[in-house]
């Protein structure tokens, strides 16, 4: 710890003359702790928003994630607690820490390993004619930009905070040495090669996605309909080597857990969507950054949307094929019509070729990072669909001196996202120092989803 | 046919031809190869793509966009020599890229396992390997990406920036 502090100490005097701003500032309730006293050798600032509280609402942190090993780069990932229990049971759970919790997918999926001793019940798809879809249980290859996780479904009550989805559909990621349910080498094609199978491959114990919409797939599942792409869903009526493409009716895919929540003692759901409050964060970054997740959006007192956000609609057209789900942003001159706000994303991921990228930290082809001389400051403009705009300052910090504290929650660090790209994504820096409210598309709302709102 | 953007102009008819062949899939543009429906006319090879239309851009190149099946578009730029060099997709599962980079894909494949060694979700990608570069996104259920070889880009066209 010593020479990591000597080290950062150089780097600091290195870019003495860079001035390190965070990219926002935030109202939330804000602490700062300087130094250890909590496992795993703490030595940077440690930041919270310990408002609000409630039945609705649960711990989010940001640190080094679970006990597999905290990867460089891995850094702005936020986790929460998730209790799994066999349906209809109060006593047979599991709790399953540092669950990621990500804007930008949708359904929970945790490891095998973590729930295989509550015997969940296997989630049973009804045979399906016209797809050819056999009844069976359901399994899915459920892809990322790179990678995808793969894994049969199952049924579980999902409980997080005070809220309960009662017998909701979850995958369960299949992460043992040999999989119960061999993957199809079309899902090993759509992974890239590499399906995420560990909890170090995926820096995280599971991954809780509570995006914009409510299901994962939508139309083209229910009728069976994966033209043009890698399958989603799967039967597997005999086991690995009957695993073939699968119509899956909506209450049966992948969904947001959120959408399914029951109605508390109050009698109110908080069903709609949610907030993500983080506190702003230093300009060299925190070693832990602890917020809120709070469930409901204008159904309690302790969600209503701030008066000082605005709501940002996106793109809800699935016609207007480059934009769908998307708003847009500007800095400067330049526009990214297809940009998108993703606590997923740990950093501001945009192009400009104009920020010196050559980081000691980025390596090969997985290079990315951005590693200006002194501190590029900026002021976007976001836009929403129906025009509603506002002005946010982003500032974009030199990533290998950030790495180089040991930090793990950065408010300025960024990296490229190839040139001439017009996406801006706007990933869990934009969260600090802010609320950020995402609706879901479908559900009960003053204003209609699907949108954001800051 | 959809209403075109008034910026493009149309240049060709691709749009409204059909093939005879039965139980294809839609045909493929493959990324530095030459456009089976430009380079030999109506033939077996553009059975599946009546809905694609040709919109011309700047320096000689035309862009053919074609429904990918699932609500969303690929689209493919053709050199005026007639060569895909670059192949963009707006789609709603994630593409086969296979399918749409040809013989680039190895290298692709190789860029993607060395980028899947950084742990984590990856929600964007920037790969470069040997004379190809993809760029690509997916949030929720939406992908998108481009790839392109940029030595053969025509010369006074950006792929980079191309739409």
């Amino acid at each position: 710890m010593k020479r990591r502090r000597a080290r950062l100490l150089a780097l600091l005097a290195a870019a003495s003359t860079a001035l390190l701003l965070a990219a926002c500032g935030g109202n939330s309730t804000e602490t700062t702790i300087i130094g250890g006293g909590l496992s795993g050798g703490v030595t940077g600032p440690v930041v919270s928003a310990d408002s609000p509280t409630g039945p609705n609402t649960t711990e989010i942190v940001v640190d080094t994630g679970p006990d597999s090993g905290f990867a460089l780069g891995a850094a702005n990932i936020p986790y929460v607690t998730v209790t799994l229990c066999k349906p209809g049971s109060a006593t047979e759970c599991v709790v399953i820490d540092h669950v990621f919790l990500d804007t930008g997918s949708i359904g929970l999926r945790v490891f095998r390993g973590s729930v295989a001793a509550l015997g969940l019940p296997a989630l049973s798809l009804p045979a399906d004619a016209a797809s050819n879809t056999p009844a069976g249980p359901a399994a899915e290859c459920y892809p990322f930009v790179l990678g995808a996780v793969w894994g049969p479904l199952a049924r579980a009550d999902v409980r997080i905070g005070g809220e309960l989805a009662p017998d909701l559909p979850i995958q369960v990621i299949d992460d043992a040495a040999s999989p119960t349910l061999t993957p199809p080498q079309d899902c090993v094609a759509a992974a890239n090669g590499g399906l995420l199978n560990s909890a170090a491959s995926l820096q995280a114990n599971g991954i809780l996605g509570i995006g914009m919409v409510r299901y994962d797939c939508g139309l083209n599942c229910v009728t069976g309909n994966y033209a043009g792409g890698f399958t989603l869903y799967y039967a597997c009526p005999n086991g690995s080597a009957s695993c073939v493409p699968a119509a899956v009716p909506g209450d049966l895919q992948m969904q947001n857990p959120i959408a399914s929540f029951v109605p508390g003692t109050d009698g109110v759901a908080n069903n709609n969507g949610s907030a993500i409050v983080l506190p702003a964060v230093p300009d060299f970054g925190a070693s832990i950054v602890k917020g809120r997740l709070v469930f409901g959006i204008g159904t309690q007192l302790n969600n209503q949307i701030p008066l000082t956000a605005k709501i940002y609609p996106v793109d809800a057209n699935p016609g207007n094929d480059a934009t769908y789900l998307t708003l847009a942003t500007t800095v400067g001159a330049k526009s990214y019509p297809a940009s998108y706000i993703d606590s997923g994303s740990n950093a501001l991921f945009f192009d400009d070729t104009g920020i010196t990228m050559g980081c000691q930290s980025s390596s090969g082809s997985t290079g990315g990072w951005y590693c200006p001389g002194s501190v590029v400051r900026n002021t976007a403009t976001l836009t929403g669909s129906d025009g509603t705009s506002g002005t946010f300052d982003l500032a974009i910090a030199n990533a290998d001196v950030l790495f180089s504290t040991g930090n793990v929650g950065f408010a300025n660090l960024g990296g490229a996202a190839g040139q001439g790209a017009d996406t801006f994504v706007w990933g869990l820096p934009f969260f600090y120092g802010r609320t950020v409210l995402t609706s879901i598309w479908g559900q009960a709302l003053s204003a209609n989803g699907p949108w954001n709102a800051f | 046919m959809k209403a075109r953007p008034a910026s493009l102009r149309a240049i060709s008819g691709a749009c409204a031809l059909a093939g005879a062949l039965l139980g294809t899939g839609p045909a493929q543009a493959v990324l530095g190869e030459r456009l089976p429906t430009v380079a030999s006319g109506a033939s077996q090879a553009q059975a599946a793509s009546a809905t694609r239309r040709s919109l011309a851009l700047s320096a000689g190149v035309q862009v053919y966009e074609r429904a990918s099946g699932d609500g969303g578009v690929i689209r493919e730029y053709v050199s005026a020599d007639g060569i895909v060099f670059a192949v963009s997709w707006n789609t709603r599962f994630k593409p086969r890229l296979n399918e749409l980079l040809g013989r680039y894909h190895e290298a692709y494949a190789a860029a993607a396992s060395e980028a899947l060694k950084r742990p984590g979700i990856q929600r964007q990608s920037v790969l470069r390997a040997q004379d190809l570069v993809v760029r690509s996104t997916s949030h929720l259920n939406v992908f998108s990406g481009r790839a392109f070889v940029p030595s053969l880009v025509p010369a006074g066209f950006d792929a980079a920036l191309a739409r």
